[in-house]
C-alpha cells in the first residue's frame, strides 16, 4: 500500500516533469538541479567557516582571519544571491504551472456532459480536483515549492554526514535509519489526513454555500425582507463547527504522530552527545572539533526533520494532483451517440413510448410519451408545472438519453446521430436567460466575428426590436454588457436580456429546429405582441416546438399537445381542444382568458 | 485611501476581535521557539564549559540536563504549534463568517454598486485564491517567534560586546531601506493587478458554472467565455512572474547585507576572542548566538514583508469591513403597526451611482384591505417602487408615509416584518422545503398549509423527505431540484407564511402554468383578506380583479383607477396593454 503510494508520489512528478517539457521549459528542470547544488552547499559553508575561524583564533593570526573572511563574504553573497533568484523563478514557474494545468482542466469542464453537472457526486469530483489549482502554497503550486526546498536539504545533508563521519562512522547509518522511522511515522499523519480529507472537503463545501449565499448579492432583496441573515449565519457557525472538528481529529492525528520526535531527540542527540564526551575524555577530539560535531548535528537534526516532513507534504501534495489528473482522465461520457449526420432541412421529431427519470431520483418525469411533429411543423407544449415540458427540452437537445423508448428524428433514433452536428441543427430559447461580461456583439455571435457576422448579428437584433436600444448605447454593438469587467457596462433589463437570447437563436446559421421555452415569460404585453406578431419570421420555416404559459402563443402552432404527468392527454388543433367538452386544454385556456372575456361580456 | 499602517492596524484588530486565542497561542508558541533556540545555543556552552572543567561525570549530567530541557521546549512547542494550526483555521473561517455577515447587514444600496461588489469580490478572491489570511497568519506568527528569539539573544550579546550589536543594527538599517522601496514598489505593482484580477475570476468562474452549461451546448458563448478565460489566466500568470521577480530582486539586496553581516560578525567575535582572549566556550557561545539573530532578524524582516505584501491583499476585507451597516439594522425607532395606508408623497428617486430619472413626482395612496395592481411597460419603474417600499433606498425627493409616518421613522426589524414580498428574482437557498419557507422551523402545521394553498402538497407528499427534502442536489444527494414554477411556488408560500400586513407581488406567476396561476392568486385573495396586497404583473389578466391600477409610463403615473374605468379611456396605455393581450383569448 505504502509502496504504491509513494509510485504514485513519483508517477505525480513525471507529470510535472512532462509538462514542463510539454510547454518547453526544459531550462527549469536545470534550475532545479543548480538550485540544490548552491542552496545545498552554503549550509556546509556555514559549518566550516566557524572551525576555520577557531584555527585562526587558536593561532592568533589576524591575516589568515581577514583572508579567510573575505574568501567567505564574497563567495556566501554570490551564492545566496544566485540561490535566491533562482528560487523565486521556481516560484514563479510553479504558479505558471498551476495556470496551465488550469487551462487543462477548463479545457475538460467543457467537454463534460450536461448530465453529470447535475449531479452532486460529479460536484464534489469536481471540487476535489479543483483543490489542486486553487491552492498557491499546496497541490500543484506547492509541489514546487516543496521540490526546490527538499533537493537542496539532501546535499546538505550528504555534507552533513561526510563531516560527521570524520568523527564517526557509525553515526551516519543511526541517524539515517532513526530519520526513515520518524518519516514512516509522519507518513502515517498525511495519509490520515488524506483518508479524511474528502469527509472534510464536504463538509468545508457545505460551510461555503452560506458563505456564497451572503456574498452573492443577488440573494439580497429576500435576505433583507425575510430577516433571515442571523439563520444563515447561524448555520454557517454550526458548520464551521463541523469543519473544525475533522481539522482537528486531523491535526491531533498529526500531533500524536510529532511527539515521536522525542524519541528521535534522544537517540540521536542524546548519542552524539555522549560520544563527544567519551571521545573528549579519551583525548581522541580537540574541543574545536566538538563544536563543530554539535553545530553539526544540530544542523542534520533541523535538516532531516525538514526534508521528512516535507516529504510527507509532497506526498499530500501530489495526491492532490493525482486527483485532479484522475479527473482529467475520467471519461465522462456515459451517454453513447453514433455519428450519423443529418443531411437535410426537413426533420421530424418523434417520441415514441419515451420514458424518463432523472439519476438519483425514483420518480419517472416521462412515462410513455408518444407524439410527433411533421418537418417544419409548429408544435406548443402545454401542462402544468412538472408535467415534464422542460425535460422533454432536455431530452431534445442530447442532454439525457431516454431510459426507454426512441426519439426518434427523421425515422431514426437519435441515439444514433452524432451530438454535436445534431446541435449544430437546432437553435434554442431557455427559460434562464444568461447574459455575459462581454460586447452585446460577443454575446450573440461568440469571439471575433466577422464583418458578415456582424450584419447577421445586426439582422437579428432588428427582428427582435433591439436595434435601436443597442444603437443608442454609447458604443452600440461594442457596448459592454453586466459590470463585472467594465464599470460602464450596461445592465439589460429582465425582458431586454430575453429578447437578446431570442436573438441568439435567429442569429444561428443553418438550423432547421427551433426550441422556445418561454420565449416571453419576462416581456410586458406590448413587446410580447411585437414577438407574436414576427413569430412565422423567428421559427423562419423550421420545426419548432414552443412552451408557454401563455396560451396565446398556442395560436400560432398547428398542434397543441397537452401533457400530464409525464404523458401526453390530449392533442390536436386549438379549435379540436377548444371543442372537447370537459377537455384539460380548454379548461386552461378558459381560465387563462376568463378576465379578458368577462371583460368582452361586459362591453356587449 | 487608507495608508498601510492604518490597513495593518484595522486588519490586526479584526482579526484579535475574532479570535484572541490565537493570538495567546501565538505567543505561547514563539515563547516555546525563543525558549528552543536558547537552549540550543546555551546547551552547548554548558557541555563544552563542563568538558574544559575535566570532570567526566559532570560533563553527563550536563548532557542530560541539554537533552531534557530540548525535548521539553520540543513538546512544549509541537503542542503550542498544533493548537495554533487549528486556531488559524478556526480564525480565517471566523473571518469568512463576519464578511459575510457584514454583506448581509450592509446597506443595499451597495449591493447594486459594481464599486462594492468588486471589493467583496476581491476580499474574498484573497482568501481563496491567494490564501492570503492564512499566509498573513503565518507571517504574524513568524513575526513574534522571532521578535522574541532576537530580544533575548541580543540582550545577551550585549553583554559581551556592543560591537556585535553596532553590526547587527547597521544591517538592520539597510534591510528596513530596501524593504521599504521593495514595498512601495509591490503596492504600485498590485493595484494594476486589480483589473486583471477581476477578469480573471469572472471568466474562470464562468467556465465552470452550471447555469450556463445549456446555453453553451448550443452557442459560441462557451469559446468566448472560455478564451476569455484563458486570456486572462495567460496575463495574470505573467503579472505575477513579473511580481515575484520584483520580490526577488529586493531580496537579493537583502541576502547581500546580510551575507557581509554574518562575514562581519565572524570576523568582530574571532577579532575580539584573539585580542581580549575569552574562553573556546564563550566564542562557540557568541558565535552561534549572533548568527541565530542574524537569521532571526531576516526572518523578523521577512515576517514583515509578507504581513505587508498580504495586507495589500486583504485591503478589501477592511473595506468591507468599513461599509456602514444599514440603518435598518439599528433598534432605534417607533415600532410598524399593521398598515392602514400607504403613501408615497411626491416621490422622485434615481440611483446613487448615476442621474438618470426613474420615478419622477410619484403620488399615490394605498388603504388596508386593497388590492392594486400596478402596471406598465419593461423598465417603467415598478420594480424601482417596491425596492423604495422595502426600504432598500430612500426616494431622492419626496416621502413614503406608512399610517402616516415616514418609513424611516420605523424600527426596521418591526416594519419589514409587515411586508411580505415575492420578487421577480426570488431566492431560494440549499436547505429544506421546511426551513425555506421557515428558516427557524416553527410552525410545521401552518408551513404544510401553505405548500397546500400553492398546490404543492401533492409533489411535496411523492419526495422521500416531505418537506424536509433538500432543495439541492449539488450539495445533497436525497435532494431535489424543482422546476422553475415549483420554485416559484414555493416562494410564494414563503410570502404567505409571513405574518404580514403588505403583500408584494412582482411577477409572482411569470414561470406558472395557467391553473397554477389562478389558483395562487385565488388563495393568496382569500388568504390575505383584510391585508393589502400589491401586484406587478405583465398578465394584464391579473389586474382586472385588482381594486384599483396604477398605471406608470415614462417615469410617471398616468392614471389610478378601476379597469372598469380605466378601460373606457381608449387613447390610455392601459387600454392599449389590455387590449395586446386580450385580442388572443377573443373567439
Amino acid at each position: 500500500m505504502i509502496h504504491k503510494r509513494k509510485k504514485s508520489t513519483i508517477t505525480i512528478l513525471n507529470y510535472h516533469i512532462s509538462q514542463l517539457i510539454i510547454e518547453k521549459k526544459v531550462h527549469v528542470i536545470f534550475l532545479f538541479i543548480l538550485n540544490m547544488i548552491i542552496s545545498g552547499v552554503l549550509p556546509l559553508l556555514m559549518v566550516i567557516l566557524p572551525k576555520l575561524i577557531i584555527d585562526a583564533v587558536s593561532l592568533k593570526d589576524y591575516d589568515y582571519l581577514v583572508q579567510v573572511m573575505i574568501v567567505f563574504a564574497v563567495l556566501i553573497t554570490f551564492l545566496s544571491t544566485i540561490s535566491n533568484f533562482i528560487f523565486t523563478y521556481l516560484r514563479a514557474q510553479g504558479l505558471a504551472g498551476r495556470m496551465n494545468q488550469t487551462k487543462l482542466f477548463n479545457k475538460k469542464l467543457k467537454s463534460i456532459p450536461f448530465s453529470f453537472l447535475e449531479s452532486a457526486q460529479f460536484q464534489s469530483e469536481k471540487k476535489a480536483a479543483q483543490a489542486t489549482l486553487t491552492m498557491g502554497s499546496s497541490g500543484f503550486e506547492g509541489t514546487f515549492d516543496d521540490v526546490s526546498r527538499i533537493l537542496p536539504k539532501i546535499i546538505s545533508i550528504i555534507g552533513f554526514s561526510i563531516i560527521l563521519g570524520l568523527f564517526n562512522v557509525y553515526i551516519i547509518p543511526i541517524t539515517i535509519v532513526v530519520c526513515f522511522i520518524q518519516y514512516r511515522i509522519s507518513l502515517r499523519g498525511s495519509k490520515y489526513a488524506l483518508a479524511r480529507n474528502d469527509e472534510l472537503q464536504e463538509e468545508k463545501r457545505k460551510a461555503d454555500y452560506f458563505i456564497e449565499v451572503s456574498t452573492d448579492f443577488s440573494y439580497g432583496k429576500d435576505i433583507r425582507v425575510e430577516q433571515i441573515e442571523g439563520q444563515i449565519i447561524n448555520r454557517l457557525s454550526k458548520q464551521n463547527k463541523r469543519v473544525m472538528k475533522v481539522f482537528k481529529e486531523i491535526s491531533f492525528f498529526k500531533y500524536r504522530m510529532n511527539l515521536f520526535d522525542i524519541v528521535f531527540i534522544i537517540s540521536i542527540n542524546g548519542l552524539i552527545y555522549y560520544l563527544v564526551v567519551v571521545a573528549y575524555f579519551s583525548n581522541q577530539i580537540t574541543v574545536g572539533t566538538v563544536a563543530m560535531t554539535i553545530w553539526t548535528i544540530l544542523a542534520i537534526t533541523l535538516d532531516l526533520q525538514f526534508v521528512f516532513k516535507n516529504l510527507a507534504k509532497l506526498q499530500e501534495d501530489t495526491n492532490y494532483t493525482d486527483k485532479f489528473l484522475q479527473f482529467l482522465d475520467k471519461d465522462f461520457s456515459n451517454e453513447t451517440w453514433g455519428s450519423k449526420q443529418i443531411n437535410t432541412s426537413d426533420i421530424s421529431i418523434e417520441f415514441k413510448d419515451v420514458y424518463f427519470k432523472y439519476p438519483n431520483s425514483e420518480e419517472y418525469v416521462l412515462k410513455g410519451l408518444n407524439f410527433k411533429i411533421k418537418a417544419k411543423g409548429v408544435m406548443a407544449l402545454v401542462g402544468i408545472n412538472g408535467a415534464g415540458k422542460t425535460t422533454i427540452v432536455k431530452l431534445l437537445c442530447g442532454f439525457y438519453q431516454p431510459l426507454k423508448g426512441n426519439i426518434l428524428i427523421n425515422g431514426v433514433d437519435m441515439k444514433e446521430y452524432d451530438i454535436f452536428s445534431y446541435r449544430e441543427k437546432l437553435a434554442i430559447v431557455f427559460q434562464d436567460v444568461n447574459i455575459y461580461a462581454a460586447s452585446v456583439l460577443e454575446n450573440i455571435t461568440g469571439p471575433n466575428p466577422s464583418d458578415k457576422d456582424i450584419d447577421r448579428a445586426k439582422t437579428s437584433l432588428e427582428k427582435v426590436g433591439l436595434l435601436d436600444k443597442v444603437l443608442s448605447y454609447p458604443n452600440g454593438f461594442q457596448q459592454s454588457l453586466l459590470k463585472v469587467i467594465d464599470e460602464t457596462g450596461t445592465d439589460l433589463s429582465g425582458g431586454e436580456a430575453q429578447r437578446l437570447s431570442i436573438a441568439r437563436a435567429i442569429y444561428k446559421q443553418n438550423t432547421n429546429i427551433i426550441i422556445l421555452d418561454e420565449p416571453t415569460a419576462s416581456l410586458d404585453a406590448a413587446s410580447e405582441r411585437e414577438i407574436y406578431n414576427n413569430f412565422y419570421q423567428l421559427i423562419d420555416d423550421r420545426t419548432s416546438i414552443v412552451i408557454s404559459h401563455r396560451l396565446a402563443s398556442t395560436r400560432f402552432c398547428d398542434s397543441i399537445l397537452f401533457l400530464e404527468n409525464g404523458k401526453a392527454i390530449e392533442s390536436g388543433t386549438h379549435e379540436q381542444l377548444m371543442n372537447i367538452e370537459h377537455g384539460k386544454y380548454r379548461e386552461m385556456f378558459v381560465t387563462q382568458g376568463k378576465y379578458y372575456q368577462e371583460e368582452n361580456n361586459d362591453e356587449l | 485611501m487608507m495608508s498601510y499602517r492604518q490597513k495593518a492596524l484595522k486588519l490586526y484588530k479584526l482579526t484579535f476581535s475574532l479570535s484572541k486565542s490565537f493570538y495567546i497561542f501565538a505567543i505561547l508558541r514563539a515563547l516555546a521557539q525563543t525558549a528552543k533556540a536558547f537552549v540550543g545555543v546555551y546547551g552547548l556552552k554548558l557541555i563544552i564549559d563542563s568538558l574544559l572543567k575535566a570532570d567526566y561525570n559532570q560533563a553527563l549530567i550536563s548532557v542530560g540536563i541539554v537533552i531534557s530541557l530540548e525535548i521539553i521546549c520540543h513538546m512544549l512547542f509541537l503542542t503550542f504549534d498544533i493548537s495554533l494550526i487549528n486556531r488559524t483555521e478556526y480564525l480565517i473561517r471566523r473571518v469568512k463568517e463576519h464578511l459575510s455577515k457584514k454583506l448581509m447587514n450592509t446597506e443595499f444600496k451597495y449591493l447594486e454598486d459594481p464599486k462594492y461588489l468588486d471589493i467583496a469580490d476581491k476580499s474574498i478572491f484573497a482568501i481563496e485564491n491567494f490564501g492570503a489570511l492564512d499566509n498573513y497568519l503565518n507571517a504574524t506568527i513568524e513575526l513574534f517567534s522571532n521578535f522574541l528569539i532576537v530580544l533575548t539573544l541580543l540582550s545577551i550579546l550585549i553583554y559581551f560586546n556592543p560591537l556585535i550589536l553596532i553590526i547587527i543594527t547597521i544591517a538592520v538599517l539597510f534591510n528596513r531601506i530596501i524593504l521599504k522601496r521593495s514595498s512601495k514598489k509591490q503596492i504600485k505593482k498590485f493595484d494594476e493587478l486589480g483589473p486583471i484580477n477581476r477578469k480573471y475570476t469572472y471568466y474562470s468562474r464562468a467556465v465552470s458554472d452550471i447555469k450556463y452549461a445549456k446555453e453553451f451546448a448550443f452557442y459560441p458563448l462557451s469559446d468566448l467565455i472560455y478564451e476569455n478565460s484563458i486570456t486572462y489566466l495567460e496575463e495574470t500568470s505573467k503579472f505575477m512572474t513579473k511580481f515575484y521577480l520584483i520580490i526577488a530582486k529586493y531580496q537579493s539586496y537583502a541576502t547581500i547585507v546580510n551575507s557581509l553581516q554574518v562575514a562581519l560578525l565572524y570576523l568582530a567575535i574571532g577579532y575580539l576572542s584573539i585580542s581580549q582572549g575569552f574562553g573556546i566556550s564563550s566564542y562557540v557561545f557568541v558565535t552561534t548566538s549572533a548568527i541565530k539573530v542574524s537569521s532571526s532578524v531576516n526572518l523578523f524582516i521577512n515576517g514583515f514583508v509578507r504581513i505587508r505584501e498580504n495586507t495589500q491583499l486583504l485591503a478589501p476585507i477592511i473595506e468591507v469591513d468599513s461599509f456602514e451597516d444599514a440603518i435598518t439594522r439599528s433598534n432605534e425607532g417607533i415600532l410598524a403597526e399593521p398598515l392602514h395606508s400607504l403613501e408615497f408623497k411626491n416621490v422622485s428617486f434615481s440611483y446613487p451611482s448615476n442621474d438618470t430619472i426613474i420615478l419622477d413626482d410619484v403620488s399615490f395612496t394605498i388603504t388596508q384591505g386593497e388590492k392594486v395592481s400596478i402596471v406598465g411597460l419593461n423598465g417603467a419603474g415598478k420594480t424601482t417602487l417596491v425596492k423604495l417600499i422595502c426600504r432598500f433606498y430612500t426616494p431622492t425627493k419626496g416621502q413614503i408615509l406608512w399610517n402616516g409616518v415616514d418609513i424611516n421613522n420605523y424600527q426596521f426589524e418591526s416594519y419589514i416584518n409587515q411586508i411580505a414580498a415575492v420578487f421577480q428574482d426570488f431566492k431560494l437557498f440549499a436547505l429544506t422545503l421546511f426551513e425555506n419557507v421557515d428558516m427557524s422551523q416553527i410552525d410545521e402545521k401552518k408551513v404544510n398549509e401553505c405548500f397546500d394553498k400553492v398546490g404543492l402538497k401533492e409533489k411535496i407528499n411523492r419526495l422521500p423527505n416531505g418537506i424536509n427534502t433538500y432543495l439541492s442536489k449539488q450539495y445533497y444527494v436525497d435532494g431535489t431540484e424543482l422546476s422553475g414554477g415549483e420554485l416559484q411556488k414555493v416562494a410564494i408560500a414563503r410570502a404567505m407564511y409571513k405574518k404580514s400586513s403588505l403583500n408584494i407581488l412582482d411577477e409572482p406567476t411569470s414561470a406558472l402554468d395557467p391553473l397554477s396561476e389562478a389558483e395562487v392568486y385565488d388563495n393568496f385573495a382569500k388568504l390575505v383578506e383584510g391585508t393589502t396586497t400589491l401586484y406587478i404583473s405583465h398578465r394584464m389578466s391579473s389586474s382586472v380583479f385588482c381594486d384599483r391600477i396604477i398605471v406608470l409610463n415614462n417615469k410617471k403615473i398616468e392614471a389610478i383607477d378601476s379597469h372598469k374605468n380605466l378601460i373606457k379611456n381608449h387613447q390610455g396605455k392601459y387600454y392599449e396593454l389590455f387590449n395586446y393581450q386580450k385580442e388572443y383569448y377573443v373567439e
